[in-house]
């Protein structure tokens, strides 16, 4: 959204919901019946005109366990069978029917032609997790001319294998600063970052703040291009938030090893954490 | 700190030490009344062209925690300060919370700092702030950035206007403000549960309108939202950017509808308060 966005009005629109005199609901996508499984493409619906950017809402509710879990959501474009990521990994942990962010506020830069299909899955740590989706649309981009972004989103940190559907975990130092490797070689160059981080597993937490810092460079060499962003826990939900951070603007040129140095005032529990890098 | 390059950004902090934890600020003994001013930064070095701030509670009392942010710049320690950006946050129980990037500006060489309006008496939070500068820029593009942002819907709480829906699946409306005093480029819809008591599974969808009524016209469809009977608490509660161009002197409404998911649900349990930080 900045800093080459322009100000204007810009359409809205939406795919996934279904709002009339007797419905409002999401589209429920199932995660598959073994944990850390890609399931097919469950169709949202098609674009009512040119996207630009989109909005995901990813909750969980009625029918669905309250216990905590992790799962990434891949967004696709394209026909069924054919399906295009245009945004692979979202990162959708929750804790006691929460998805992720309070604060839905990162406009996700994309092209998805009028009257295209759009589809989605889920995977998760658990089975047959079933998660509430869907998608607000954003038409004109305004984003300036002269800076256009790609629209490209890359993701950096994911553990997709089968045990896990998260994030790099990442350590943190009590009183001192603890590196965590993120990526060793970044695929694309990134204009802006987004932070997306949860805890890594189904454990109780205690009460405690953390600062993290973003940082590239080669082993031991890491040199940190932010100040730091903030984020704590509390005992009692076992939550943690902030849990999306962004968008951030920066400037990190392809090949770069992004890494992350992590703190907290107390005693320390892991967390897990992906980077996305919009370009 | 954070400079890094011709066309880089830098990001810095503001007043909070990772050291020592974070900064911490008590809301008044009276609800909905501002407390005193924080100051976050003494002086800013460079221009910020964007922040976030962050505020968490470590609490498990399961109230509802309306939070009405300002943050201002002037001279914060002599009282002469000018508000500039109104923030509307709420959460259940503790946690942490923020994260989103605000495109506001802040001045060179004036102190910063904020204030805090509740529906919690005498509570403690913890904070901190981090904000963007433009690094090297030396022929800045013709950025946009915001100088105020206002919050629109009931000004007397630290969240907004109160709403309980009638019927299910039944599209109402909810006057927001019946005449804007300022024009609206960018705004965020703020949302949180009105009632300190057990909550039942709903999905909510809203849009944001302007128009007379029984003439409203839509401006942003479609955004989506849960109340659960875990936590308590409407989730997301704060949804934008949007981009709009709203003239001074509108009629600023919200309208949509809520479903509940399980037996027994009453519609009481799916009452929202709704306001809009409306920015330019």
């Amino acid at each position: 959204m900045f800093p080459d966005f322009q100000f204007g009005h810009c359409e809205y629109g939406s795919v996934g919901i279904t709002i009339d005199g007797s419905n409002t609901l999401p589209t429920i996508i199932t995660s598959h019946a073994t944990p850390n499984t890609d399931d097919v493409y469950t169709t949202l619906g098609t674009a009512p005109f040119d996207v630009h950017a989109i909005r995901p809402f990813l909750l969980q509710n009625s029918g669905a366990s309250a216990s905590n879990s992790n799962g990434l959501v891949d967004i696709a474009r394209g026909a069924s069978t054919e399906e295009d990521d245009i945004f692979k990994s979202l990162k959708a942990g929750w804790h006691d029917k929460r998805y992720g962010p309070q604060a839905a506020c990162i406009w996700w830069p994309t092209h998805i032609k009028s009257g295209e299909r759009i589809s989605a899955r889920f995977r998760c740590e658990d089975a047959s997790i079933p998660l509430g989706i869907m998608l607000q649309l954003r038409g004109a981009s305004g984003f300036h001319e002269g800076l256009a972004i790609r629209g490209n989103i890359a993701a950096y940190g994911v553990v997709r294998d089968g045990s896990t559907s998260s994030g790099t975990v990442i350590a943190s130092g009590n009183g001192s600063y603890v590196v965590n490797l993120i990526d060793a070689d970044i695929d694309e160059e990134i204009k802006y970052m987004v932070i997306a981080l949860d805890f890594k597993d189904n454990t109780s937490q205690g009460d405690r703040q953390y600062a993290m810092r973003v940082m590239r460079g080669a082993s031991g060499q890491e040199e940190t291009f932010t100040d730091n962003f903030y984020h704590m826990q509390e005992s009692s939900g076992d939550q943690m938030g902030p849990l999306q951070m962004g968008p951030i603007p920066v400037s990190i040129p392809l090949g770069e090893r992004l890494s992350v140095e992590s703190r907290s005032g107390g005693s320390t529990q892991d967390y897990a954490l992906i980077i996305y890098g919009i370009s | 700190m954070g400079d890094f390059g011709p066309f880089g950004w830098g990001a810095a902090n503001m007043g909070s030490d990772p050291n020592a934890g974070w900064g911490s600020k008590t809301t008044h003994a009276t609800a909905n009344t501002w407390s005193t001013w924080e100051r976050m930064d003494a002086v800013l070095d460079n221009e910020a062209n964007g922040f976030q701030f962050f505020i968490g509670h470590n609490n498990s009392t399961g109230a509802d925690r309306h939070l009405w942010i300002q943050i201002g710049c002037g001279d914060i320690s002599g009282g002469e300060i000018e508000p500039r950006f109104d923030l509307i946050y709420n959460f259940n129980n503790g946690r942490g919370y923020g994260g989103m990037t605000i495109p506001g500006q802040l001045p060179v060489g004036e102190e910063i700092g904020f204030r805090i309006r509740s529906n919690r008496t005498s509570e403690t939070f913890r904070w901190a702030a981090t904000y963007f500068n433009q690094g090297g820029f030396t022929s800045p593009p013709p950025h946009a950035f915001l100088s105020r942002i206002i919050k629109y819907g009931n000004p007397t709480v630290a969240i907004g206007v109160q709403h309980t829906w009638a019927a299910q699946n039944s599209d109402e409306v909810i006057l927001i403000d019946a005449d804007t005093d300022n024009p609206i480029k960018v705004m965020w819809l703020c949302v949180g549960a009105n009632l300190d008591d057990t909550k039942h599974d709903f999905w909510t969808n809203l849009n944001i309108s302007i128009g007379a009524s029984g003439q409203e016209e839509d401006i942003v469809k479609d955004i989506f939202m849960t109340v659960n009977d875990t936590t308590n608490e409407i989730l997301p509660a704060i949804h934008g950017p949007f981009f709009v161009n709203v003239p001074v002197g509108e009629r600023l409404t919200v309208h949509g509808q809520t479903e509940g998911l399980t037996g027994g649900d009453t519609l009481a349990n799916a009452g929202i308060d709704v306001c809009i930080m409306g920015g330019n």
